[in-house]
């Protein structure tokens, strides 16, 4: 069937109608990593679908699958019925699929009506830019948009920039409108504006469908339905968003885990070791990411930091490790404060770091085991401090606690680019411990392990504790921070709620602070 | 559709073998075919190489003699390489240790060798180090790409040594290109029974001693660390800016002693064909001598051999074009760089 007569079909859809459906849609990276695992989903004409998920649980992809840019390794999609296999970017505008990015593909020198023709199949080599100003007109009265179409694109602030992004895909005549985070960067005045036109585009038959992981109350109380993605997997659709439940959102987004009966050692608490005050930094981007965020944690504490990906965690203890510039606040480590001392000062003082991302910063993958063990060891051990690294003696060490962490490895000699996932996980562990380190920063923890190999981290990390040492655990994981933590701490769009004693809370009321609630 | 890379679990010595075994046999076929296309057997082509190369002793001594600056020269692109930057400057900091070898001699041109040639080398230490630190510092301090700025700093350090010698303060009153000649006190001492100048020494002791740096020492595996992975090592505690600074100016510097050797040793003046393109040969050494600075003696030694030397030879007995020296680097480069990388990575499509 040819692909105009697919268009028209699909044009003639009544609200209610199946837009687009997908069976078992799969997807595996080169690497092994499960991005998308037999997603079933149906989206109708006339209807806002939200699909919400954490930043890592197969949302980029999937969309990614919807416009083309991926193809899928197993599934089928239809839209209106028919079968399709969505080839390129410009195939799925064939097919009438939409994208509203989130970082603008939009040119800045050029007007917004020149973006909205740009790469328009109808667009003639002579464009009739008056005529299509004319229908971009209509169209943006119908559903309230207010952009002046001469101006260039760089004049506009956000919010233009996404109407223009939005009216260039009904421009073009999409009927299914995958929006990424579409209320990114928008203030709460354009974001109400821009959920009412969204409303009104539902209402003329088109499917809506907004990806989201931040601002999810705001964005969730507009959609008809929602679809939750976690790790890979259709978690659930809920036909009625009002039903849901807080803590049943929370759940589906974050997952349970099994509960073990490992026990946190009853410790008395030292001294405060590190003290947090008013501190703000801002993301990549140059937003603000980390609002004001205050907390002491004692010698042998452990604080719990609960939250959903992407709340201002990574920003959070990249600042903490001296990885990322504060733009307001203090932090005192040991009673030196260490605002803006060297990464290497505060290694010297004794804080480690887990972080997220193993094989981008945890280690180096083309080092070996022993190699690693030197760079944690650089200025934190003595076999180091002086010109000449003293090979022997670090030999010695890696030995003993490769043996000690149960490292599942030939050798010392071998490449850690080659570990499992668990294995490295440990050997980041080992490798954090193995100097005197008195305060870890752990935005690992059990993420993505098996049941025995965390067991044995919770263990490690008890045992640490029992040690005087203190921690900081960044988890999503609510069953593991409520059972690891001394204290918890919610966070939210960068803020930081206040530390409150793990007995005197339960997953209800995190579950709530988490998402916003 | 398109492809997409994949890298390989670890490879064994006998795959790497095999990689240069295919390198090899590639470079060979790829030069038969330049031999073809200018009517030479590539028989006589390749004998012409070798003993164009290593033929007799008079030739063998002017390998030597042109492996020290260019060993100097791999070094300089070598040590940066390992911190993961790339230094494609060393022709513009061999000409600033020109610039600043000849400059001291000629300022102090009655002191005695003794006091006189350690200054020289100060000079030309410093010139070339400063010229290398412009592009590290604008790299330490707002990113500035490194390729961009010492690859312009070449020109301009061209432009410097032509506006000094060719009518400029230095220049040779008898008038041609050139600058006045070093005295004689400012001469590199030869060893003795040959024309080599001691400082074929210093670069091999300066190789010996990068190696030594990178197994043994902090700085090394600071270095070494950044340029497998600079967030890791950054997250460790490394102080990237220092890192960047020390080995691009140290690599500037090494090249600075490269622009001595040349001018102080072999031509005696600062003259602006000091240099026409070792620098840029000292990158394509340091690739395939896989930047370990041991393997770097031994590789530039035979690169300048057969790919300086005799490819000359092939120019002045048969004939042939003057870019026939470069051309069979780059061959070269290709016929194991890719092979090299086909080692480590598994083409698959996507």
């Amino acid at each position: 069937m040819n692909e105009h007569h697919q268009k028209n079909k699909i044009r003639e859809l009544k609200k209610g109608e199946i837009a687009i459906e997908l069976r078992g849609i799969t997807k595996r990276y080169p690497g092994g990593v499960l991005a998308n695992d037999g997603i079933n989903l149906e989206i109708r004409a006339g209807e806002i679908h939200g699909l919400l998920g954490e930043n890592g649980a197969g949302k980029t992809t999937l969309m990614r699958i919807l416009v083309g840019e991926v193809r899928p390794d197993k599934g089928e999609i239809y839209i209106g019925g028919e079968k399709v296999d969505i080839r390129s970017p410009h195939h799925a505008r064939n097919m009438s699929i939409g994208m509203v990015h989130q970082q603008r593909k939009l040119i800045p020198k050029f007007s917004a009506i020149e973006n909205i023709l740009l790469g328009d199949p109808a667009t003639s080599i002579f464009p009739n830019i008056e005529k299509s100003k004319k229908k971009v007109r209509e169209l943006s009265e119908k559903f309230d948009f207010n952009v002046d179409l001469d101006a260039k694109l760089w004049q506009l602030d956000a919010g233009e920039a996404q109407i223009v992004e939005i009216l260039k895909v009904l421009y073009s005549g999409a009927t299914i409108i995958i929006m990424d985070e579409p209320t990114a960067g928008l203030s709460p005045v354009q974001q109400d504006k821009l959920l009412a036109s969204l409303k009104k585009m539902a209402r003329e038959s088109l499917a809506i469908v907004p990806f989201v992981t931040h601002k999810l109350p705001i964005v969730t109380e507009v959609c008809d339905r929602i679809t939750v993605l976690r790790n890979g997997k259709l978690i659930n659709t809920s036909d009625s968003i009002s039903e849901l439940s807080k803590e049943e959102l929370a759940d589906w987004m974050v997952g349970k885990k099994v509960l073990f009966d490992l026990k946190k050692p009853e410790t008395e608490l030292g001294p405060v070791l590190i003290e947090v005050e008013n501190l703000s930094a801002l993301n990549d981007q140059g937003e603000p990411a980390v609002k004001n965020v205050s907390f002491s944690i004692q010698e042998g504490e452990i604080l719990g930091i609960a939250g959903v990906a992407g709340n201002g965690q990574d920003e959070l203890a990249e600042v903490l490790t001296g990885l990322r510039k504060p733009t307001e606040g203090r932090i005192i480590f040991r009673g030196e404060d260490i605002t803006h001392a060297s990464i290497r000062r505060r290694r010297e003082l004794g804080m480690a770091y887990r972080s997220a991302d193993v094989l981008e910063r945890g280690v180096i993958g083309d080092f070996s085991i022993l190699e690693n063990f030197v760079l944690s060891s650089l200025y934190t051990q003595d076999f180091c401090r002086g010109m000449l690294i003293d090979v022997e003696c670090a030999r010695g060490i890696a030995e003993k606690e490769f043996t000690n962490f149960e490292i599942r490895a030939p050798n010392i000699f071998t490449t850690v680019k080659n570990l499992s996932g668990g294995n490295l996980s440990k050997l980041i562990l080992a490798l954090e411990f193995s100097w005197s380190s008195k305060f870890l920063i752990d935005q690992l923890v059990t993420q993505g392990l098996d049941v025995a190999t965390t067991e044995y981290i919770r263990k490690r990390l008890f045992e640490a504790k029992k040690c005087w040492k203190a921690i900081m655990l960044f988890s999503k994981d609510l069953d593991e921070i409520l059972m690891m933590s001394d204290k918890i701490a919610p966070i939210y769009e960068g803020e930081l709620g206040k530390p409150i004693p793990s007995e005197r809370t339960n997953k209800r009321e995190i579950g709530a602070a988490i998402i916003g609630k | 559709m398109g492809l997409s890379l994949q890298r390989r679990k670890d490879t064994g010595t006998k795959t790497s073998l095999i990689i240069v075994l295919i390198g090899l046999a590639l470079a060979i076929l790829s030069f038969s075919i330049v031999f073809f296309t200018a009517r030479i057997n590539p028989i006589t082509g390749f004998k012409e190489i070798f003993l164009g190369g290593f033929g007799d002793a008079y030739v063998l001594q002017q390998v030597v003699k042109d492996t020290a600056p260019l060993l100097f020269v791999t070094l300089a692109f070598l040590l940066p390489s390992r911190a993961g930057l790339w230094n494609i400057g060393a022709e513009g900091q061999f000409f600033l240790g020109g610039v600043g070898a000849t400059g001291i001699a000629l300022a102090f041109s009655h002191q005695p060798s003794i006091v006189l040639l350690p200054l020289m080398v100060l000079g030309a230490i410093a010139c070339a180090g400063a010229w290398a630190f412009i592009a590290a510092y604008l790299k330490a301090k707002i990113n500035i790409n490194e390729i961009v700025i010492t690859l312009f700093l070449n020109w301009i350090a061209l432009l410097l040594v032509k506006y000094l010698t060719v009518g400029g303060p230095w220049m040779n009153p008898e008038g041609r290109s050139e600058s006045k000649a070093i005295p004689i006190a400012g001469r590199i001492p030869i060893v003795s029974g040959t024309n080599i100048p001691v400082t074929i020494f210093f670069a091999i002791v300066a190789a010996v001693l990068l190696y030594f740096i990178f197994q043994k020492t902090r700085a090394g595996f600071e270095i070494k660390a950044y340029g497998h992975n600079p967030e890791a090592g950054v997250k460790a505690g490394i102080n990237a800016k220092k890192v960047i600074l020390i080995s691009l100016t140290v690599g500037g510097m090494l090249a600075g002693l490269g622009g001595f050797h040349q001018s102080a040793g072999v031509i005696g003046r600062l003259r602006y064909d000091l240099t026409s393109g070792w620098g840029y040969y000292g990158i394509l050494f340091a690739l395939l001598s896989k930047n370990n600075p041991l393997w770097a003696i031994i590789v530039t030694f035979l690169a300048t051999g057969l790919l300086v030397s005799g490819a000359q030879s092939l120019q002045y007995d048969l004939g042939m074009g003057s870019g026939i020296g470069l051309l069979f680097v780059g061959v070269i480069i290709i016929c194991f760089v890719i092979p090299q990388f086909l080692k480590e990575y598994k083409v698959t499509r996507k």
